[in-house]
């Protein structure tokens, strides 16, 4: 449902980026949060809304082991987020997906959760994968301690100081999620219920961070918990200060990446409505003194919120380094120039001539900050209902036109390339998890997940031309009939060819196809920062630092928490 | 002990999808194949059976199938002895550009096992047409832009076909000796229920799927280990 307001009725005057430039691959992996990411809008709703969350019952024994229930309640709905924390022995403390055993497994459910059902809950829940849940939860989760720096936090707290803000800086959380399981995984129930049954959290991935949320709230209270048993007499609580600072850590690989290639429709919407709030500031944002103002000490913001993210990639230090150094540049340029500015339009076409796809991205994401009122509205065209239908009586003939007009970029793949078909996508006998192989030197090609967009495209226009060679055209329908094995692709292009944005253009299938790219993209919407690539295939990062605690929740909260910085030491008290 | 396993919508379908890959790989359109038996399950009409009954035949080579044009409105399908289950979507697709131009069309269906999934061509309906489907002694109908069917038992086996209608030109008369099996309120209720509580497979049938998506696993080793995550 759109609630657009009056000025953006004529959104087809708008002007959007072109998809070559959006729908790159190199340029996906290069987008930040921004306000209609999952997390930021999730928060600004409870607060709108006034959720009422409780810690209903914290059942720890000194150690922080136990269960925690919190009674969530919402305008239409009731829940309960359960957790259970136990002793896990470090030696099988692991990110991978396909570990056994956790710190803290969680679940999100409807109702109340009685003895008997904490009972059911506790037998399932920490199995994760292994157990079943019911269709009253819908979300299913787990997490590690950062160990050091959560015994480090729990000694200093326990000492009577507050912990040091650049050991903080340095893993800026407590805690880390290594999957966060939603839509009908593992007995969870569906989408389409949460939709239909939940709708205050009917919006995209709403359960999931409201998991990573309370994970998150969870971590500062053990931690202060564990620190008054260890030394009841000199223990502080953290201050809040350095709560906000703290977020929660992720572990994203490759199992998200087939989503983006399995839910076209989805992420060209989610595309489309970053891009329309672009558009809008493009077209309706004023330079206004306070405006340029508070893009300024945004940018100070981002600027000083890179240069203190630390990762042990080389690449990424330098990508973030290079980001600041830019946007200084291109700061002190903006200032000089801001007078005679027609519009943001310069902004952002200064930015295309003289600075790579991060920084451009890195001031259209501050852009998007500016302006709630362009934006924020966008948020309930987030979701749609995703069908992928064949057109029955499209001749082939204007098949093959829609591929050379809007899949040129999968026409122009040179397959025949070294390399170009090295990397083979499969799901593992390991708990199925997506892996890439080596096509020439791994085993599994054979079975391989059909992710390939690009070359099943340029496959189909083959065999499309082919036949039409030798016959008269034929509609889509008859086509499909005698080559099965393209209806798949022709639905989707026939459906994808409608969107302003498309596909990911990508060839997924390269020896040197860098999934990080994917990762990035996604959780950028999630609202994830501090990218810390582990390898081209995963990355930790981190979700929710320098958001509001549970208890700032209100009408009145401050929503801009992007790009958080260090608190000043002297706002965080000794004690 | 339980002898079933609620699934959701979205386990079924992965599931289903994932059988479908392991028989043919991607020679055909498989999730639009997991789509039919899911929607046949959700609705409680028994597609994880449907499917069951033919799994081993599933990735036989067809022998023999064709599509003939026998008149302006008629199209006979030769199955060739082989599963419905993996041509019942493009079927539908000939069907709806086959009737679109001419108000009515008709699909006779000979020689397919499995033709109980020819009522998942209900949903045809979504797309502006009446649909009217037998298969055994069951008659399936349903007029445009409804969600769900009406089914029939009509006492006697009439063969399998196909009906697709479009504005005011009816579907066939429905014989007297029918008996209603299910309405559309009864099918609505199931599907709703089936989202609220998840679908219902017996361990067994759980099982025996299972063992055949487990074919496009791929056994895990040190290299495929590598750079997943630790």
């Amino acid at each position: 449902m759109m609630s657009a307001g009056a000025h953006f009725i004529d959104e087809v005057e708008l002007n959007f980026r072109p998809a070559s430039q959006v729908m790159d691959l190199n340029r996906l992996g290069t987008l930040y949060p921004y306000p209609l990411s999952f997390m930021r809008s999730l928060l600004r709703r409870i607060s709108r809304d006034q959720w009422v969350i409780k810690r209903s019952d914290l059942s720890l024994d000194e150690h922080g082991y136990g269960h925690a229930l919190y009674d969530i309640k919402t305008p239409r709905g009731h829940f309960t987020y359960v957790i259970f924390a136990k002793y896990l022995d470090p030696d099988n403390r692991s990110d991978r997906v396909i570990a056994e055993d956790w710190d803290m497994t969680v679940t999100l459910c409807e109702g109340t959760v009685d003895a008997e059902r904490l009972a059911f809950l506790k037998a399932n829940v920490p199995l994760q994968e292994k157990g079943r849940v019911d269709k009253k939860c819908f979300v299913l989760s787990r997490a590690n301690k950062s160990a050091r720096n959560f015994n480090y936090v729990v000694d200093r707290l326990a000492s009577g100081e507050q912990p040091d803000l650049e050991v903080m800086a340095k893993v800026g959380y407590l805690y880390r999620t290594t999957a966060v399981y939603g839509s009908g995984k593992f007995g969870l129930c569906d989408w389409q219920k949460v939709c239909r049954d939940y709708p205050d959290f009917a919006y995209p991935f709403a359960g999931e961070m409201f998991s990573c949320f309370l994970i998150r709230d969870f971590s500062l209270v053990q931690a202060d918990h564990v620190a008054a048993h260890k030394s009841p007499e000199t223990a502080v609580k953290m201050s809040e200060d350095v709560k906000r600072y703290v977020g929660i850590g992720n572990a994203t690989g490759l199992g998200m990446a087939p989503y983006l290639i399995n839910h076209p429709l989805l992420i060209n919407n989610w595309i489309e409505v970053r891009e329309t709030a672009l558009a809008r500031i493009k077209a309706y944002g004023q330079l206004s003194f306070d405006k340029c103002e508070q893009f300024h000490c945004l940018a100070q913001k981002a600027v000083q919120h890179l240069c203190e993210i630390a990762t042990d990639n080389d690449a990424q230090n330098d990508i973030n380094s290079n980001a600041c150094a830019d946007m200084r540049a291109c700061l002190a340029w903006f200032e000089e120039s801001r007078a005679s500015l027609r519009g943001w339009t310069c902004l952002i076409e200064h930015t295309e001539q003289h600075y790579g796809s991060e920084t451009q991205e890195l001031v259209n994401a501050l852009l998007l900050e500016l302006y709630p009122e362009y934006v924020n509205d966008l948020e309930e065209r987030l979701n749609i209902e995703e069908k992928y239908e064949l057109v029955p009586d499209m001749p082939i003939s204007q098949l093959a036109s829609l591929i050379e007009t809007d899949y040129g970029w999968a026409l122009d793949l040179d397959f025949s390339k070294d390399g170009a078909v090295g990397t083979f996508w499969y799901r593992s006998e390991e708990k199925m998890e997506p892996r890439l192989g080596s096509r020439f030197e791994e085993e599994g090609a054979e079975k391989e997940m059909l992710l390939g967009i690009g070359w099943e495209v340029q496959s189909c226009y083959k065999v499309i031309a082919d036949y039409r060679e030798r016959n008269v055209d034929c509609s889509s329908a008859r086509f499909a009939f005698t080559h099965p094995q393209c209806r798949y692709i022709m639905r989707r292009i026939q459906t994808m060819s409608a969107t302003r944005y498309g596909e990911i253009r990508a060839n997924l299938l390269d020896a040197d196809v860098l999934p990080i790219h994917l990762l990035r993209c996604k959780l950028s919407f999630f609202g994830v920062g501090k990218f810390d690539p582990r390898s081209r295939m995963w990355v930790r990062n981190t979700m929710f630092q320098g958001a509001p605690l549970l208890d700032d929740l209100s009408p009145s909260c401050e929503d801009h928490w992007c790009f958080p910085i260090k608190p000043k030491l002297e706002d965080v008290p000794a004690h | 002990m339980s002898r079933h396993i609620d699934l959701s919508h979205n386990e079924l379908k992965y599931l289903l999808k994932t059988v479908f890959e392991g028989a043919f790989a991607h020679s055909r359109d498989i999730g639009a194949m997991a789509e039919t038996i899911w929607w046949l399950e959700a609705c409680g009409l028994g597609g994880v059976t449907s499917l069951l009954s033919v799994l081993n035949d599933l990735n036989q080579t067809p022998g023999g199938a064709s599509l003939t044009e026998l008149g302006p409105h008629d199209l006979e399908f030769f199955g060739g002895g082989r599963p419905l289950i993996g041509r019942v979507d493009l079927l539908c697709d000939v069907m709806r550009e086959f009737a679109s131009g001419k108000g009515y069309a008709r699909l006779q269906i000979r020689n397919g096992t499995g033709g109980d999934v020819i009522v998942s061509a209900m949903r045809c309906a979504a797309h502006g047409f009446n649909v009217y489907a037998r298969w055994g002694n069951r008659v399936a109908r349903i007029l445009s832009e409804q969600s769900f069917p009406e089914i029939f038992e009509i006492g006697v086996n009439q063969g399998t076909d196909l009906v697709l209608t479009m504005g005011a030109d009816p579907l066939p008369d429905l014989p007297a000796s029918k008996r209603r099996l299910f309405g559309a309120n009864d099918l609505q209720d199931a599907f709703d229920a089936s989202l609220r509580d998840g679908i219902q497979v017996s361990l067994e049938n759980y099982e025996a799927l299972t063992q055949y998506a487990a074919k496009v696993l791929v056994p895990a080793s040190e290299a495929s280990r590598q750079g997943a995550g630790e």
